[in-house]
């Protein structure tokens, strides 16, 4: 049997990769594709104390997480479609302003 | 099953690891598929099944056909150019990573969450009885279960997911249509 902190710190550890790539990345797709890794280590976390604690309400949680992260993604990727369509480039240096 | 989770462990860390190394994003997303293919399988060593089949139809089939169709738009091929502002913000950026690291690790490792024991509401057996009444003893992670709580309990936050999910739909037709010239 698998003591649940094993799963924690699987989480751990992919939160952290997580962080680390959205900080030393340029490209926004693969900062998106970071916080969508971190998205999912918490969902671990929450998934493995919900089994820990014989409780429903994590697991409840993480299909809430994930409708969230769905509708994020839609939304982040059509803003970079456009913003590419608007200067040519998507280099996270070059949008410093939020003006259109 | 503590060979399931070794192995698994194992090829999320190393393609988590390797979606913010590689250089060109295609090969980013598909480390990314197999790192949420890993966290499918720790879902079914969690007893979390429906979550599991979720994962993979949600997220490694929606959202990273998206993610692909996106970088297939946007210049195949393109490699992060110019002057790197960043470049020397990386070290610092390690030293902070590992930092959050320790931090978590100190979390995770401290005693603090060692006294979490279950209550007993839900089952682990395997089995999925038909969940009482009063939302409590079905099946962990058990469709029934889970559809029980949903329509139950959790009937206004299901209900605005709807909503935000319609949002999310109006929102990224309005941001896709090219303005009228």
């Amino acid at each position: 049997m698998i003591p649940y902190s094993a799963y924690l710190v699987v989480g751990a550890i992919m939160f952290t990769i997580g962080t680390v790539g959205v900080l030393i990345r340029r490209d926004p797709l693969i900062i998106f594709m970071s916080v969508e890794m971190m998205l999912n280590a918490v969902n671990l976390t929450l998934v493995a104390i919900s089994r820990q604690l014989r409780s429903m309400d994590g697991q409840i949680f993480v299909f809430f997480v994930m409708t969230v992260a769905a509708a994020e993604v839609v939304i982040g990727l059509a803003i970079i479609v456009a913003i590419f369509r608007s200067r040519d480039s998507i280099d996270v240096d070059a949008i410093s302003s939020m003006r259109g | 099953m503590i060979i399931a989770f070794w192995v698994t462990a194992v090829i999320a860390i190393l393609s988590g690891l390797n979606v913010i190394l590689q250089r060109n994003p295609i090969y980013s997303a598909l480390f990314l598929v197999a790192n949420f293919l890993c966290l499918a399988v720790f879902y079914l060593l969690l007893n979390a099944q429906f979550l599991a089949a979720v994962q993979i139809i949600v997220y490694a089939g929606a959202i990273m056909v998206l993610f692909l169709f996106v970088l297939t738009l946007l210049s195949p091929g393109r490699e992060e150019a110019g002057d790197d502002v960043l470049a020397r913000l990386r070290l610092p950026a390690l030293g902070l990573g590992i930092a959050l690291a320790a931090l978590l690790g100190i979390v995770v490792g401290g005693n603090n969450l060692h006294g979490l024991h279950g209550t007993g509401d839900f089952t682990v057996d395997g089995a999925c009885p038909v969940p009482r009444p009063d939302h409590t003893g079905g099946g962990l992670g058990c469709v029934n279960t889970i559809g029980d709580l949903l329509f139950s309990r959790y009937l206004f936050p299901f209900e605005v997911t709807s909503f935000l999910l319609l949002l999310a739909m109006l929102g990224a037709v309005v941001l896709a249509k090219r303005k009228a010239s």
